[in-house]
């Protein structure tokens, strides 16, 4: 069978925990073909392929989000006929509600003879005269050219991966909602055939949390901006035929945001531990690393300011810092400007992009200070080499790290933002080699028991099959 | 986890929105231009002649030469007329004054070539001496280019020497006419004619020469941009469109007179129709108030609504402020137009009033008469429907301004065919009059749905971003310009050597 990739903002150009689960889910099921949709915001930036792409991806599509700029102003179809369910539908969707009916817009949107392309509706008199019946019932005090302008760049891009043209699959498997889920949405609906949501994080939170954050935009449109996210994650919670989550905290979540309880699924990481299970090397001292992309969620000023700590104390242990710096530069600079601040040069390293194996025999500690994270793969991978992990309680760390039925901690919980409480765990860890040691154990325990690739692959296997069976109306 | 929701950032910093129609405000005003002189020098010309007692052939033929080189050297300008009007207000907007200098050079060759194409065809097999064959061709030629000038001068707002020039134009070529009258060049043929057409040459020739001294000195500098402007063909095809319609309308009515019962021949070289001609020419005249009146207005009152409504749409105000300078420029644009419209009304309806002893004065036909009446009617409406043509344009709305001249042309041409095929004499000058009314009614029809969805135009038919344009024109006008790059870039490297 063919399946349908599609991902945003990662797999293939951008490294991180969802790409290498997709690359991992595709190179496990080499019996199928693979078409991969890649969702990039723009063409300016220059994109290179991040992984060695498996022999069974018979095409990569690469659509910009910023594309649109290529639609013609010619119009196709002026100020369109519509019957009152589609206007109020669109209504709906320029008032940004949560109710929108995707599936419904999905169809109009995708008959351009009906309605014509993203710029003809976007520059007709039903939006236009719409969009000012909603600036003026509540926000007639807010600059107007702003809001109409914010409308629509809002909605832009959005109707423009609608209106794409649908890459040929039997099954379309999305690796989140947002853009990449109402696209999917789009083709599942365009070729009638079924679709499975992979969500690692939880898309609409966590674009609410950037956009609490954000300083771009202010006002009434932070909330403009996190309704339209968690409107169009809707598309794919009702679309989709089966919707998986790492865990259950986020599985209660989706529930919550209106996804039908029957189609919700756990399908835990997994690794291949045994690939990873690398001889300890001795060595004198001890060494601390972390497995990361260096990015604000990462948190790596906190993790700096703990290391700086345990430094001070145990000056002869050594950092490092694993992973690409390159995805947001001015971000790394700032992290090479404290260590430089803080006089640690000598002793937390920034490797780069490096393979994993050639270190993970060396370290004693794994740590991870991120503010938001999924289902973190580099646990999995630092316990398949007996390594403990301390880390922020966030994502489903704390169940991954603490005590259960069959293994005792198989790592530390720190506070978030806390580089004394990381610090605190990390020295605990430094003084005690025997609690290493145990953690250690437990944790490759733990890994062979829930997170292993096996399961992983049984279990999607399972949801190929059905859903290749599912018949469609 | 990755996404790209900070990736909106920049398109949401990016807002798009032409404040530039400010910068075309006045070039719309420049399309009557030549059309007001016309009017002016044909009946100026008409009176004077009117007082000589000549052969009335020989009069004849140098008022149709003058007829002719007027009204078909405006339907050939029309076209490019608006197109370097807006190319001009663009490029003083943006300050490129090097390329106003190049600009002209490039349009006076392209129309020198046509016109000269144009005239040899049409005198090739007509029975005139060679000599008046010359004259004729070499006054329409300078007639083109004069129009063409016209339009750089009256962009940068030079009136005062425009009616100059034209004052001492005329002054010299009426001395020179009662002088030749008596002191005759002894051309072996039609010496009259000859005489007069040569006269009336020479003034012109003063007129042209008077702008083109004016212009290479207000415009010193060039650039090798010489044909950047056939860019704008493909741009502002909608220009060119009005503009050609509007003049083609304009003197339908006045060729479709040539071919039908009015028409009279001269020596097998033109046919026109004096008594209809002469009419509607007079009745153009009545209207040109209105041009200045509505001129005036519109630069002093509404020009101030018009740019409070764009400037408060562009900036950081509500929508509740926006709609209130909507409707201030609204009242002003109606109370100005209907101002107009009565002024005008007033004086067409004195004119028809008074034309019965003011034309037993002038001795002129009764027929002459009757057509005047008739068409001072239909000029009226048909300079209200140009004035709400240059409103559109002002607003840029070219489609909607094009539909308006297109449409006056066919009904023009239709309608005045009509009446003069199969209506009685008494009936001429109807089918213009009824076009023109027509056409009014459909541009206040135009004007008022526009006006009604302005916000709507305003906000949401603005271009969302700026595409890259490559159609056939502007790659031609990259090939010449390259051209001529090249003849220029050669230049300098020599001297250096």
């Amino acid at each position: 069978m063919t399946i349908c990739m599609i991902a945003e903002g990662s797999y293939p150009y951008i490294a991180g925990g969802v790409s290498s689960w997709i690359n991992q889910i595709i190179s496990s099921f080499p019996q199928h073909d693979f078409k991969v949709v890649s969702i990039m915001p723009s063409r300016r930036e220059k994109i290179e392929l991040k992984y060695k792409i498996p022999e069974n991806v018979v095409n990569i599509r690469t659509i910009y989000l910023d594309d649109y700029l290529n639609i013609k102003h010619r119009k196709i179809k002026k100020n369109p006929k519509l019957t009152q369910e589609e206007k109020n539908e669109l209504i709906k969707m320029i008032r940004i509600k949560k109710d929108v009916n995707w599936d419904f817009l999905v169809k109009l949107f995708t008959n351009k003879r009906r309605i014509g392309s993203a710029i003809d509706f976007l520059q007709s008199k039903f939006f236009f005269y719409e969009t000012l019946n909603f600036y003026n019932e509540k926000y007639d005090k807010e600059i107007f050219n702003i809001f109409f302008w914010t409308i629509r760049n809002m909605l832009l891009p959005l109707i423009y991966l609608i209106q794409q043209e649908s890459e040929k699959a039997d099954i379309y498997h999305c690796a989140s909602t947002g853009y990449a889920g109402i696209l999917a949405t789009s083709f599942s609906i365009q070729s009638n055939k079924p679709y499975v949501l992979s969500e690692h994080g939880i898309y609409g939170r966590e674009r609410e949390e950037e956009l609490l954050k954000a300083k771009w935009v202010t006002g009434i449109y932070k909330k403009f901006w996190i309704d339209f996210f968690y409107s169009i994650s809707n598309a794919a919670y009702n679309r989709a035929h089966v919707i998986t989550s790492l865990f259950n905290a986020n599985r209660e979540i989706q529930i919550k945001l209106g996804v039908n309880r029957k189609k919700t699924e756990i399908t835990p990481n997994g690794i291949n531990y045994d690939k990873l299970n690398v001889e300890r090397i001795e060595h004198e001292g001890i060494n601390v690393g972390s497995i990361l992309r260096v990015v604000p969620i990462k948190d790596i000023m906190t993790m700096i300011r703990a290391f700086s700590i345990v430094h001070r104390i145990y000056p002869d242990v050594k950092f490092y810092i694993m992973g690409p710096s390159d995805e947001d530069a001015s971000y790394a600079t700032q992290c090479f400007n404290l260590v430089k601040l803080l006089n640690l040069e000598d002793i937390v390293i920034f490797t780069g992009r490096v393979n994993i194996k050639e270190y993970l025999g060396k370290l004693d500690i794994l740590v991870l200070t991120s503010i938001s994270e999924g289902q973190p793969l580099v646990i999995l991978e630092g316990w398949a080499a007996k390594i403990p992990f301390v880390s922020t309680d966030v994502g489903s760390c704390r169940d991954l790290l603490e005590k259960d039925n069959f293994e005792g901690d198989c790592g530390l919980v720190t506070k978030l933002a806390s580089p004394s409480d990381t610090a605190k765990a990390i020295i605990k860890l430094i003084e005690n080699p025997e609690l290493r040691k145990e953690m250690g154990e437990n944790g490759l325990k733990r890994v062979k028991r829930l997170y292993n690739d096996k399961v992983l692959i049984k279990s999607y296997n399972d949801i190929y099959n059905r859903l290749y069976k599912m018949k469609l109306k | 986890m990755a996404g790209i929701g900070f990736a909106l950032k920049r398109m949401f910093q990016k807002e798009t929105f032409s404040n530039r129609a400010l910068a075309y405000l006045y070039s719309s005003f420049i399309a009557a231009g030549p059309w007001i002189l016309s009017v002016l020098s044909i009946n100026i010309l008409l009176f004077v002649l009117g007082l000589i007692n000549v052969n009335i052939d020989e009069r004849n033929l140098f008022a149709a030469t003058i007829v002719y080189s007027f009204i078909f050297s405006q339907i050939l300008v029309a076209p490019i007329q608006l197109i370097i009007t807006r190319y001009i207000s663009d490029n003083l907007y943006m300050k490129q004054y090097d390329r106003i200098k190049s600009t002209f050079i490039g349009a006076n060759n392209l129309t020198l070539v046509v016109s000269l194409l144009v005239a040899v065809i049409f005198f090739y097999n007509k029975p005139i001496p060679i000599y008046y064959k010359i004259l004729s061709t070499y006054l329409f030629m300078i007639l083109c280019m004069i129009w063409i000038l016209m339009i750089f001068l009256s962009a940068v707002k030079n009136y005062q020497l425009i009616s100059k020039a034209y004052a001492v134009g005329a002054i010299v070529s009426t001395i020179l006419i009662f002088v030749f009258l008596e002191y005759p060049i002894p051309f072996e043929e039609l010496t009259i004619s000859t005489n007069f057409l040569f006269s009336y040459v020479i003034g012109i020739s003063i007129i042209f020469i008077m702008f083109l001294f004016n212009f290479f000195s207000t415009f010193f500098k060039s650039d090798v941009f010489r044909f950047d402007y056939i860019s704008y063909i493909g741009k502002y095809a909608s220009l060119g469109f009005v503009g050609f319609f509007y003049t083609l309308g304009l003197w339908s009515d006045n060729i479709i007179m040539w071919f039908s019962k009015y028409q009279v021949s001269i020596y097998n070289t033109y046919i026109f129709a004096p008594y209809y001609d002469n009419a509607v020419f007079m009745a153009y005249l009545t209207t040109i108030p209105t041009l200045v009146l509505f001129f005036v207005v519109i630069e002093t009152d509404f020009y101030m609504t018009y740019k409070n409504y764009y400037g408060q749409a562009n900036s950081g105000e509500t929508f509740k402020v926006i709609d209130l300078s909507k409707k201030i420029m609204t009242r002003s644009l109606t109370y100005n137009l209907v101002y107009t419209f009565l002024a005008q009304a007033l004086i067409t309806i004195t004119f028809i009033f008074i034309s019965r002893p003011l034309f037993k004065l002038m001795n002129f036909n009764y027929l002459i008469r009757d057509i005047f009446r008739i068409t001072s009617i239909g000029t009226m409406f048909n300079i209200f429907a140009f004035v709400i043509i240059l409103v559109l344009l002002y607003f840029e709305r070219r489609a909607k301004a094009g539909i308006i001249a297109f449409v006056f042309f066919i009904l023009n041409a239709s309608l005045s065919y009509y009446f003069a095929k199969y209506q009685p004499i008494e009936y001429a000058g109807f089918g213009f009059t009824i076009a023109s009314i027509l056409t009014f009614f459909l541009a206040i029809i135009l004007l008022s749905t526009f006006i009604k969805h302005l916000h709507y135009t305003t906000f949401a038919t603005q271009p969302i971003y700026l595409e890259e344009r490559k159609d056939i024109f502007t790659k031609l006008a990259d090939k010449l310009n390259k051209h001529s790059n090249h003849k220029y870039n050669k230049a300098p490297k020599d001297k250096t050597k």
